[in-house]
């Protein structure tokens, strides 16, 4: 077994599957190519590999399904592929535990990256009582927020909130999900909820100016991420 | 000469005045002949009520004036034979001219009431015709057909009901020659005209004006309206149609131009990377050369098919020949020839049609067979069958099942039993469909499942090419 990490990539285009081998070992991973969901499964409990790729059309499924088959027993960072004005299908995919998606047509660099994102994620260690990203520090145990040094008060459902957000910081977060986390599954739909919350968090925490949230980011109809 | 109106639905025409007379005579005759050997029974006096009825029965048919008429001829039949001195007429006693002046007022007085009771009857008659003629053309104007074709039919039926010699409802102002026009208007909108024989009686059209026009205006403003509203819900239908097909235009751009995109991005990144082998290069320039193939098809098909949509596919028709258009549609495929078995007819007529469209047709169906006849050769075979050319396409795939025969020909559709998402455009056979219907022709498939399907292209050999029956269709015709 080589040191690279291997990519699982099902796609039912061998162009695309092909093409995506030879950028991803210029990016230093391995890659097992599938081309139909059976394929997917097949290869994917032969040689479990480190991460998916997975396209959401497949000629003998959905990659919804795929993601949920492999998430019954590995929890290897998942991202699919999807076409814009898929929403739905994206935030099914999401809840069906994919990590995060790319819309295609993709730039290949742009994959990379986020496949590299959710790497770093997974195996950075789950239980680190405080977080700290980009001046903005988290302590879980204590439940305390400080931003550059200066601690931020906040509600005891803004900080779950945050908690939530934090721990699966680089991964998208939807609407549902959250929802569900933090307030409960009678909630689960209630997005205005969240999007208040999410506001009055950002108030709390993004520094001022135009350059958008630095922190938790919107994607839009499916839900937000805190950045890695 | 004035049209006859002899109808009761315009005007009571009173039966002839001069029946009326010779009736009121024998009448007064009869009663006459009845009381006088009476006479030396009961006083002459109280027999006289007998005229009475001769009044009543000419009062109720012909109307007041000649019951007054007969109550005279009475009064005289009565003197004559009945008052003394018989014979004569004249009256010795006084208290006779008191029993004939009794008569006379008895006589005005029933014929009066006889004569309200005739124009009472008349008149309620005459409403009941109005009613039913009004309900006849509710039914007609009101009915399944749409305004304009129902017309004609409440122009007869209003004729027949009138016994006018022709009646016709016109929409918005008319003329005709020979025709006396009544603007049917509602709201203070001009909706129609009723045009009615020049010659009929200035008292008739004054009673149609006042009994007929108000129910007509009604009727036409309310069928009017419905036709407005239908018109409405079948325009909005066909917008709600147009916006599927819009959104299955979206869905098809977002994920089949996508796809190729993806691939021709990726592919070219992937050669930007070194340490590539001679291979991988020239693999992933093959990928991208196919996969921008596939785009510019893509983009043919959705503009072949805006084309037909937009109504802009006019046929340039000239004559030309189907095997040329099958050879070049097959040159065009860029798939190997001998993936085709050709069996054309020598010498087969030309058909007259647009050849461009023809082959754009033809390039669809053989790509279509070609990609689900799963390697084995696709058959085309040509001949004519009386009027028509007939077109077979036969591949050995797994054919389609009947469920989804009547859909395949349909933009977007894609068979649920094809599972394979990137295959087809589903705009393919609607392409056929839209190009073989422009020039005359008609499409079908034939199919058993399991046994490969069959694309049967019927094309008109009339000079004209305006045939649009099809030969007698075996299966499921779209």
């Amino acid at each position: 077994m080589s040191g690279s990490p291997r990519v699982l990539v099902c796609d039912d285009e061998p162009h695309i599957v092909r093409a995506l081998k030879v950028v991803l070992r210029d990016a230093g991973f391995d890659t097992l190519p599938a081309y139909t969901a059976a394929e997917a499964l097949d290869v994917a409990s032969l040689r479990p590999p480190d991460a998916a790729i997975i396209d959401l059309v497949l000629p003998d499924g959905s990659g919804i399904e795929v993601c949920r088959s492999l998430r019954a027993w590995t929890e290897m960072p998942i991202i699919v592929l999807s076409a814009v004005g898929e929403e739905d299908q994206k935030v099914r995919a999401l809840e069906a535990g994919a990590d995060d998606y790319v819309t295609k047509p993709f730039g290949p660099r742009e994959l990379v990256a986020r496949l590299q994102a959710v790497l770093r994620r997974a195996g950075s260690a789950p239980d680190e009582p405080t977080i700290t990203v980009d001046g903005l520090e988290v302590d879980l145990g204590a439940r305390i927020v400080r931003r550059a040094g200066d601690e931020v008060h906040l509600t005891p459902i803004e900080f779950d909130l945050l908690r939530v957000l934090v721990r699966n910081r680089g991964r998208l977060l939807t609407h549902r999900m959250l929802l569900t986390d933090v307030w409960g599954p009678a909630y689960a739909n209630d997005t205005q909820t969240l999007r208040t919350h999410i506001a009055r968090l950002r108030r709390k925490l993004e520094p001022a100016g135009d350059d958008g949230p630095r922190y938790i980011r919107t994607d839009p109809g499916v839900g937000y991420r805190f950045v890695a | 000469m004035r049209a006859r109106v002899s109808s009761l639905l315009l005007r009571a025409e009173p039966p002839s005045p001069l029946a009326g007379v010779l009736v009121a005579l024998l009448a007064v005759a009869a009663i006459t002949a009845v009381i006088f050997p009476l006479r030396s029974l009961s006083p002459a006096v109280s027999n006289g009520v007998l005229y009475l009825l001769a009044v009543l029965l000419v009062s109720t048919v012909w109307g007041l004036w000649l019951g007054l008429l007969t109550s005279v001829i009475s009064l005289a039949a009565f003197n004559f034979f009945h008052i003394a001195p018989t014979g004569h007429f004249t009256i010795s006693e006084g208290r006779n001219w008191v029993a004939l002046g009794v008569f006379f007022a008895a006589a005005v007085v029933a014929g009066s009431v006889a004569d309200l009771a005739r124009s009472r009857a008349t008149e309620a008659e005459l409403r009941r015709r109005e009613a039913d003629l009004a309900a006849d053309l509710a039914r007609g104007l009101l009915g399944g057909l749409s305004v304009e074709d129902a017309l004609a039919p409440a122009g007869e039926r209003l004729a027949a009901a009138l016994d006018l010699p022709w009646a016709a409802i016109a929409l918005g102002p008319a003329q005709r020659n020979g025709a006396r026009a009544l603007p049917l208007a509602a709201e203070g909108r001009r909706l129609g005209t009723l045009l009615l024989p020049e010659d009929l009686y200035d008292d008739v059209v004054a009673r149609f004006g006042e009994r007929v026009v108000p129910a007509l205006e009604a009727l036409l403003s309310a069928a009017l309206e419905r036709d407005r509203l239908q018109a409405e819900v079948v325009e909005t239908r066909a917008l709600r149609r147009s916006d599927e097909l819009k959104t299955a235009l979206l869905r098809t751009v977002s994920h089949d131009l996508r796809s190729p995109l993806t691939a021709i991005l990726t592919a070219a990144e992937a050669l930007s990377t070194e340490g590539l082998s001679a291979s991988e290069r020239s693999d992933l320039s093959a990928a991208i050369t196919a996969e921008a193939g596939r785009l510019a098809g893509l983009v043919d098909k959705l503009l072949d098919l805006s084309r037909l949509q937009a109504g802009v596919g006019e046929p340039h028709r000239d004559w030309c020949s189907v095997e040329e258009i099958v050879r070049v549609a097959i040159d065009d495929l860029g798939v190997a020839p001998d993936r085709f078995r050709l069996a054309i007819d020598a010498d087969l007529p030309l058909v007259r049609a647009d050849a461009a469209q023809l082959e754009r047709a033809f390039a669809n169906l053989l790509e279509n067979a070609s990609h689900y006849s799963g390697g084995h050769p696709v058959s085309v075979r040509a001949r004519a069958v009386g009027r028509h050319l007939m077109i077979r396409i036969v591949d050995r795939g797994p054919g389609i099942p009947a469920t989804e025969m009547s859909r395949i020909f349909e933009p977007f559709y894609r068979p649920a039993s094809d599972r394979s998402a990137h295959t087809g455009s589903g705009l393919g056979l609607a392409i056929v469909r839209g190009f073989v219907e422009a020039n005359g022709g008609r499409v079908w498939a034939e199919s058993l499942p399991g046994q490969g399907a069959t694309f049967v292209v019927a094309l008109p050999l009339d000079a004209d090419g305006a045939t649009t029956e099809g030969p007698a269709t075996r299966s499921a015709a779209p």
